[in-house]
């Protein structure tokens, strides 16, 4: 896989809070969703066009888990962000 | 028709080109540190504005005594309005309709039409209908009301429904936060009457600044029901109170500079936020909150940060800039600080941290 697969949709503005946790607001919707620390850490890497082995490389570096973990994780949240309409295939 | 925004987008009209000639006809305002310009085709129709505005802090200025260029341009206009869009985009609003693009909006309010132009272009085009003003007593200044709350956001000056006070000793302010009916304004009507500064009871503009984020009074006045003075013990400040609310019978204007001088503060940097919560617990309590929670609960507060999508990555930046700024707490208030307001600014001295330090 060369790349997550996933990009953020335009219409999503994202904040990021001190401890790490962040907010999604989905203009279109209206809806707002609140992230937790991993799951932000994986939307920066989404903003940023990292590929999938980086994310689930840089969840590894901060938290204490597993490779088996780390992409369970990661693949867990990339399909919820897609079932809530919030990132798009990448080109 | 001098100038027709259409709805798609594309306009007749210059970014930051305003055709100002010289004429009696244009009044300027500060709020916030920010110069709005108000453009009407005759001096009734700007006496109207003015009348509106003097019950907030929209101050006449002109542009000598300002040295700043207006941040926006609010054009209003008595002929017919462009047509609204055909597209069933957008949203119900409080007597009217919100048409919603990428970068502008057209309101139609109580038969009048708002076009908030995209942000590059800061201005605003009002169309009054003659028929507003006999759909019911406040038609007309909810027309105004909505165009100036447009008019803000695209300068960058976000209304926010909260009260606002400030300890002697703090230099950072307390938020009071929550939908109609939470007590807020007992509150801080409580908080006023037990010595701390006021700012405002529920009306207020955030904007980003060098120091943080400020609060900025934007309502000059109180708004109360009997009951509700009487329990605050506002009733002895008699020539506080002014006449009731129009549209509003059950409401009265009560003016806390009049009735505590030297104790209002027009602007103030917030430390804490209290959500109250009337509760039916036996003893009020305050209970932290974290940045996640307190974000998603003025985001809840604020409509427009969502609504308005040109506006909305910077109105929500403020939002999170303010999470940031501050502890935030729930309040859960019980009978007993209402039946014993001097016992509130004990309890928040002990249980609340008003952040001093910009973070």
């Amino acid at each position: 896989m060369t790349n997550s697969g996933f990009v953020p949709l335009e219409h999503i503005v994202a904040t990021q809070l001190d401890d790490g946790d962040g907010v999604l607001v989905d203009l279109n919707t209206k809806q707002y969703y609140q992230l937790n620390e991993t799951a932000m850490l994986i939307w920066r890497a989404l903003e940023n066009g990292h590929p999938f082995e980086q994310i689930v490389a840089e969840i590894m570096r901060v938290y204490t888990v597993d490779d088996d973990h780390a992409v369970t994780s990661a693949a867990r949240l990339l399909k919820e962000f897609q079932k809530r309409k919030l990132v798009r295939l990448a080109e | 028709m001098p100038e027709v925004l259409s709805v798609d987008g594309s306009a007749a009209l210059d970014p930051g080109r305003w055709d100002l000639p010289a004429s009696d006809f244009v009044r300027y305002y500060l709020v916030a540190d920010r110069i709005f310009c108000f453009k009407g085709v005759d001096e009734p129709v700007l006496n109207l504005v003015h009348e509106f505005l003097r019950g907030y802090f929209f101050k006449p200025t002109n542009l000598s005594e300002a040295g700043a260029p207006p941040a926006h341009l609010i054009q209003l206009h008595k002929t017919i309005p462009p047509a609204l869009p055909a597209s069933d985009s957008g949203f119900e609003i409080e007597d009217g309709h919100c048409y919603t693009s990428d970068d502008q909006i057209v309101l139609e309010v109580n038969g009048s039409t708002i076009v908030v132009g995209p942000p590059e272009f800061n201005r605003t085009d009002v169309w009054l209908s003659q028929g507003t003003p006999v759909r019911h007593p406040l038609a007309l200044n909810n027309v105004i009301l909505y165009a100036v709350q447009a008019a803000l956001r695209r300068a960058g000056l976000y209304q926010f429904h909260a009260g606002c006070v400030l300890s002697d000793n703090d230099q950072r302010a307390i938020l009071l936060v929550g939908d109609s009916g939470c007590g807020k304004s007992t509150l801080t009507a409580t908080l006023v009457r037990g010595g701390w500064n006021f700012v405002s009871d529920d009306n207020l503009v955030l904007c980003d600044s060098a120091s943080g984020i400020e609060a900025w009074a934007l309502r000059r006045y109180f708004t109360f029901d009997e009951a509700t003075l009487n329990a605050c013990d506002l009733m002895t400040f008699k020539e506080s109170i002014g006449g009731r609310v129009p549209g509003k019978t059950e409401k009265f204007r009560f003016y806390a500079p009049v009735a505590f001088p030297g104790k209002f503060v027009e602007t103030c940097l917030p430390g804490a936020i209290l959500f109250p919560s009337i509760s039916s617990e036996p003893r009020s309590r305050i209970e932290p909150l974290t940045q996640g929670d307190a974000l998603a609960r003025l985001i809840r507060q604020c409509p427009w940060a969502t609504c308005d999508a040109a506006a909305a990555p910077l109105h929500l930046q403020v939002l999170s800039k303010l999470a940031r700024q501050t502890r935030s707490y729930t309040l859960f208030a019980s009978r007993d600080i209402f039946e014993n307001p001097a016992s509130i600014p004990g309890l928040i001295a002990q249980q609340v941290e008003i952040l001093s330090n910009p973070q």
